[in-house]
Formats: structure tokens, C-alpha cells, sequence
């Protein structure tokens, strides 16, 4: 059974059609990668599965459940985890309690007589992310102080933490250098199965490099969906994007 | 060589940033400790004067009561104290959740006029039903009190449904819209609240388990009785903001959506603290009345959510005692300027225009408000500090090694 289907799902900004009905299943456990040129509408597609958005049509099917209308921090607990395009943490705090305020969303929200350290597991989690993420020694710094290529896996730390079952990562090795690019490739590919993984990506050899099956959008539209070699082959593929 | 080795002098400078590192940690501790002595200490400086002058030390106490002004009177602290307890009741939102509310005054004032109609309306003559009058031969500040919470949390928490899903600008707008419906409320329905002239007659004001009066009869009693409830809802507000829900706040201060995907209720956690800060907003307004023994209608002003804003944006809004620092400075120079500076120039009788001008220079030059600056600048210095020693560390370390190479050859 897929994790995460979409039942022609749509997106209208007014007269414009961002996402023209696109059916799309993930099973669990895969690493899926979607492409298109800009504007074919990747990012609004990401923020109806995650709900920042809310499709004008179509389904979101989550788990085997209709998640369509749940708000965003909802889908969150129910394990649909996301990155953003532009790196989105929470810069004032320190890069440890970015962390941490991302794994206690599973514990507690409204726990006013305890302090944080206090929490045992809580700190653990934190601990053992910050050293997946290998941040560890920058730990007490400004999250907002870091280098892009930190902060760029700073977030994808913060969405680990909450423990997702589907992973969305919106090209996270945007503004990375190449040799920057091609670990974050490494190390998004160690993170999959048993987490799922869908990921939005311009850089094409991290694409080809890793991704179980390829879907390509070309104005919002569903255009081809397969394998790297399929992909690779589709003539329409090539027309509109792998040309260039 | 020695000369070079570092040595661990105690420069002023050191000794402030200890200070103010104490402070930070201890600030409550040291403070809350001050406070408790404080109408013995001012006491025992009027007393002072009184024994100097049976002494015929005239010239001596004339000098000691002109410093006597300078120093904040009993019921000056009393003031202090409230606005304290309510500029950090209001700073949960402002310096922790990042929403600027205008309408405080309306949780102020409600908390004021629940007591002020309570003891001004249950007794015997008025509309107030016999059964009420009869079952307290005199209301008790308790009950009063206690009904003063569960309505300013109702009313916080009813204004905060309506307003919290609101930002920025909006919000602000928002809230002071309705805390305006408040104040034309309390001066239409004059019947029940005096109106303009505001509510007077509660001069009965008396705890019922110790049989304490409190008001404006004796200044010391009324001010212990603040002093321990200010105290008692300042900690419980430190130690919400340090625990697991304070992170949460600050998260949604610093990036609501971030926190959203992370999988918080934002708009719930934002309902929650509007509602805890308009409650304790309001037992703040309910002490405000209590010395006074009248409930002015300036307290449900907008003015009064002026006031709470500047002493906060004065201390910082970033620390936890700047609303404190804060309400000390407003009142201090606000008493300062209208008692003894008018008497050698007339201009200070505006001290409000004094004050807002000064409050335009913190705005504008340290905008972090005195207490955050000093923390900044403290923060700096030690960063600094650390940096030196590191770098002195790295030299001396390749000295001895040049030192090792030279001696091995």
C-alpha cells in the first residue's frame, strides 16, 4: 500500500493552474525525486501534501487516510515532515534548541511545570540528531549564525526530529557548493528507508544519483514517471527539460 | 618570559560583567530580597528625621528630609510593584511571543473594576441582594480576589479567540479596538462603576482568613500583601517561561510557521498566552485599586496600555526583569520630576513630555531596552574576553614549542 497518494490533485491561483490534477503515489520505504522546470509547480505540489496549502481539488491520501483538509500541524504528528526552498529555522534560537523544539512537538506543548532538561529522552533525541546532522560542536551558536550548507542540514535535522514517516525535502542543495551538493546527496540516500523520502531537486546528478523513481511536472502537469533510464529515455522528457 | 604569561587581573570592567551575570542568574533572588525590607528601611528614615529633630540636629533633619525626597516613598514602591508584575504578565506576549498588544487596559482595568464592584456594591443599603449582603457581614478581599481571576481569564481568553489569530499590525489594532469598547462600557454604565469620576467607596477591603485590613490606611500592610502576590505570580510566570511551553513561544516568536510544521497549534499556544497574560494582567489591576481604595477610569484607558508599553520597551523586552527596571524608571522620574524637580523649574510639571522624550531616546538609541543592553554588552565583553585568552593560549603554545625545538638542539 502507497504511503502518500494523490487523487488529481489541484491547485488554481486564480486563473492560474499551478498543479493541473496529478495522481502520484509513494510506497513506503522509496526514494522518489521530482523534477520540472520552474514553474511547474514542484513547491505548491509539496505544500498540499504538507498543508500549507490547501488544493482546490483532488485528494491528499496519507497513510491510508483522507489528510486533504487537516491543518499543517496535524499532518506533522501524523508523520509528514517537510524542508523548504529557502531555508526556514528558527534563526535567534540556538542550533540545539532549534532541534529540541522540534523533537518536544512530539512529547508536549502545554507543559508548564517542568523544564526542559529535565526531560531525559528529550535531550537524547536532540543529542543523537545534532551528531547525524554533525553539528554537535556548533550546538550552542546561533542557529541564524551558521554557514548555508549548515543551515540547509540544520532543517532537515529539525524535520528528522519530529520524527516523520515521509520525508519532504524542497531541493535542499540549493546554494551548496558542488562538493557540498553531491554529500547532502550521500547523506539524504542514508536516510531512506525506513524513512520515505520525496525530494524536489534541480541538481540532476544528485537526482540520477540516488532516486529510486523519477516523476517530472511540466506546467503542473503529470508528465513521466519511471526509473532513472526510463526517465532518461522519455522523449518528451527530453524535450522539455533535460535538454537544457 | 613572564612578562608575557597572562595574568588574571580583576578589572572594573570584569567586576560589571559579574554583576550583571549575577543579576541575570540571581536578579529575582536579589530583588525580591531588597523589596521585602524596604518599608522598614524607608521607614526607618523618616524615623530618623523625627529623632534627629527631638535632638535639635534641625539643620541635619531638614538635609536628611530633602534627600528623603529623592528616595520612593512606601506607596511609591506599591505602584512599582504592580507594574512590575503587570509589565511581565504583558512581556508574554511582547518580548516572548512576539505579539504587541494595545489593550491591556482592558484586563487592567476589568481586574480593578471586579474587586472595585464587589466591595463597593455587596453591602448592606445598595442593590446588592440580602442573601449576598447577609452571607458576608463583610466581602473578603479572598473572594474578591479570586473572583477578579476566573473574570479576567474569561475575558482574556474570550478577546483572545477573537483576536489571536490576528498579526502584527492587525493585532495591535485589534486589541486596542475592543480594550476601547471596555473603557466607553465603563463610562456609560456610571451606575455600576462611577463613570468619569471613578468608583469610590471601598473602604472595606479586609482579608477574611487573617482579619487584615489593607488599604490606604496603613501603606506597609498594603504593601507586604502586594509584594507576596506580585511575587507569587512573577515566579509562576519565570517558571512558565522557562519550561517546555516558554520554548514553544519563543519558537512561534521567532518563526510561527516553522513552528506550525513542526506541529504546533500556533494558534492555540498564541490563545493560551493571551489568556494566562490578560489573567495576570488583570490580578495586577486588581492590586492597582487596592491603596488607592478607588478604581479610576484612567486604569481602563488606553493610556494605560501606553504606560505598560514603554516600561517594558525601557527595561527590554527581551529579558525577564526588564518590565521591573522598567516600571522604576517611569515612576520613579515621573515622581521625581512632578514632586521635586517642579519646585526649582516649572517645565518639569509636564513630566509626561520629559518621559516621552526619554523614552524616544532608549527607542532610538539602545532599543533593547536598558536591561537587554546591558546583557547584550555583558555577552560581548565575555565572547571577547574568551577570544583573548584562546589567542594568548595558541602564542604561548608555540613559544614552548619554539622553545622545546631550541632546547633539543
Amino acid at each position: 500500500m502507497p504511503i502518500l497518494e494523490t487523487k488529481s490533485l489541484s491547485k488554481h491561483f486564480d486563473a492560474l493552474v499551478a498543479v493541473d490534477s496529478v495522481d502520484y503515489a509513494v510506497d513506503s520505504g522509496e526514494l522518489r525525486s521530482i523534477i520540472g522546470p520552474n514553474g511547474a509547480g514542484k513547491t505548491t505540489f509539496f505544500n498540499m501534501i504538507a498543508g500549507d496549502l490547501l488544493p482546490t481539488s483532488g485528494q491528499v491520501i496519507f497513510d491510508g487516510e483522507d489528510v486533504s483538509e487537516v491543518p499543517a500541524h496535524e499532518r506533522s504528528h501524523l508523520g509528514i515532515g517537510r524542508t523548504y526552498q529557502i531555508t526556514n529555522i528558527f534563526p535567534k534560537l540556538s542550533v540545539l534548541e532549534n532541534i529540541r523544539i522540534a523533537a518536544q512537538s512530539r512529547k508536549m506543548t502545554f507543559n508548564l511545570w517542568s523544564t526542559v532538561p529535565s526531560h531525559k529522552e528529550l535531550v537524547e533525541k536532540s543529542d543523537e540528531i545534532l551528531e547525524r546532522i554533525n553539528l554537535t560542536e556548533k550546538r550552542d551558536e546561533l542557529a541564524g549564525t551558521l554557514a548555508h550548507g549548515e543551515q540547509r542540514y540544520l532543517e532537515i535535522g529539525i524535520a528528522l526530529a519530529t520524527d516523520p514517516k515521509l520525508l519532504l525535502l524542497d531541493e535542499p542543495t540549493a546554494g551548496m557548493s558542488p562538493e557540498e551538493t553531491l554529500q547532502t546527496g550521500e547523506f539524504i540516500k542514508g536516510l531512506a528507508d525506513p524513512l520515505t523520502i520525496v525530494l524536489v531537486e534541480h541538481d540532476m546528478e544528485v537526482v540520477l544519483g540516488i532516486s529510486d523513481k523519477i516523476t517530472v511536472l511540466h506546467n503542473g502537469a503529470f508528465l513521466a514517471e519511471g526509473t532513472v533510464e526510463e526517465v532518461r529515455a522519455n522523449a518528451e522528457v527530453q524535450r522539455v527539460y533535460l535538454r537544457e | 618570559m613572564d612578562s608575557t604569561a597572562p595574568k588574571n587581573r580583576f578589572t572594573p570592567k570584569d567586576f560589571w560583567a559579574w554583576l550583571a551575570e549575577v543579576f541575570d542568574n540571581y536578579g529575582i533572588l536579589i530583588l525580591a530580597a531588597i523589596l521585602v525590607v524596604y518599608p522598614f528601611l524607608f521607614d526607618a528614615l523618616n524615623e530618623s528625621i523625627i529623632w534627629l529633630e527631638d535632638n535639635d540636629w534641625e539643620e541635619t533633619a531638614e538635609i536628611v528630609a530633602e534627600i528623603r525626597g529623592f528616595v520612593p516613598s512606601t506607596p511609591l514602591m506599591i505602584q512599582i510593584l504592580i507594574y512590575t508584575l503587570f509589565g511581565i504578565a504583558f512581556n508574554i506576549l511582547l518580548g516572548n511571543t512576539g505579539m504587541l498588544s494595545l489593550g491591556h487596559c482592558a484586563f487592567f482595568g476589568v481586574g480593578g473594576y471586579t474587586v472595585g464592584i464587589m466591595h463597593a456594591w455587596i453591602k448592606p443599603g445598595t442593590y446588592a441582594p440580602d442573601w449576598m449582603v447577609s452571607v458576608f457581614k463583610v466581602l473578603p478581599l479572598e473572594i474578591s480576589l479570586i473572583t477578579c481571576i476566573i473574570v479576567s481569564t474569561f475575558v482574556a481568553w474570550l478577546i483572545g479567540t477573537i483576536c489571536s489569530t490576528k498579526r502584527g499590525v492587525y493585532f495591535a489594532m485589534v486589541t486596542l479596538s475592543i480594550s476601547m469598547i471596555f473603557y466607553y462600557s465603563a463610562q456609560t454604565f456610571d451606575d455600576l462603576t462611577g463613570g468619569t469620576d471613578g468608583l469610590g467607596g471601598l473602604e472595606n477591603m479586609r482579608l477574611g482568613s487573617i482579619g487584615l485590613r489593607v488599604g490606604i490606611m496603613d501603606a506597609n500592610i498594603t504593601y507586604f500583601f502586594v509584594y507576596i502576590l506580585s511575587v507569587v505570580f512573577i515566579a509562576a510566570i519565570w517558571q512558565v517561561l522557562r519550561s517546555p511551553f516558554g520554548h514553544v513561544l519563543r519558537a512561534v516568536r521567532e518563526n510561527e510557521d516553522r513552528a506550525r510544521i513542526c506541529g504546533y497549534n500556533v494558534a492555540k499556544v498564541r490563545l493560551m498566552a493571551f489568556t494566562m497574560s490578560g489573567a495576570i494582567s488583570g490580578v495586577a489591576g486588581a492590586l492597582a485599586i487596592i491603596y488607592g481604595e478607588t478604581v479610576p477610569i484612567e486604569n481602563i484607558h488606553f493610556i494605560t496600555s501606553g504606560q505598560i508599553v514603554i516600561i517594558t520597551l525601557f527595561g527590554g523586552a527581551g529579558t525577564f526583569l526588564g518590565p521591573a527596571v522598567g516600571s522604576f524608571i517611569y515612576w520613579y522620574l515621573r515622581q521625581l520630576m512632578s514632586v521635586e524637580f517642579v519646585k526649582y523649574l516649572d517645565i518639569f510639571q509636564y513630566w509626561e513630555a520629559w518621559v516621552g522624550g526619554i523614552f524616544v531616546l532608549i527607542v532610538l538609541f539602545v532599543p533593547s531596552g536598558i536591561l537587554g543592553t546591558i546583557r547584550n554588552m555583558t555577552l560581548e565583553y565575555r565572547e571577547k574576553k574568551l577570544l583573548t585568552k584562546q589567542a594568548v593560549e595558541n602564542a604561548l603554545a608555540k613559544n614552548d614549542e619554539a622553545e622545546a625545538v631550541a632546547d633539543s638542539e
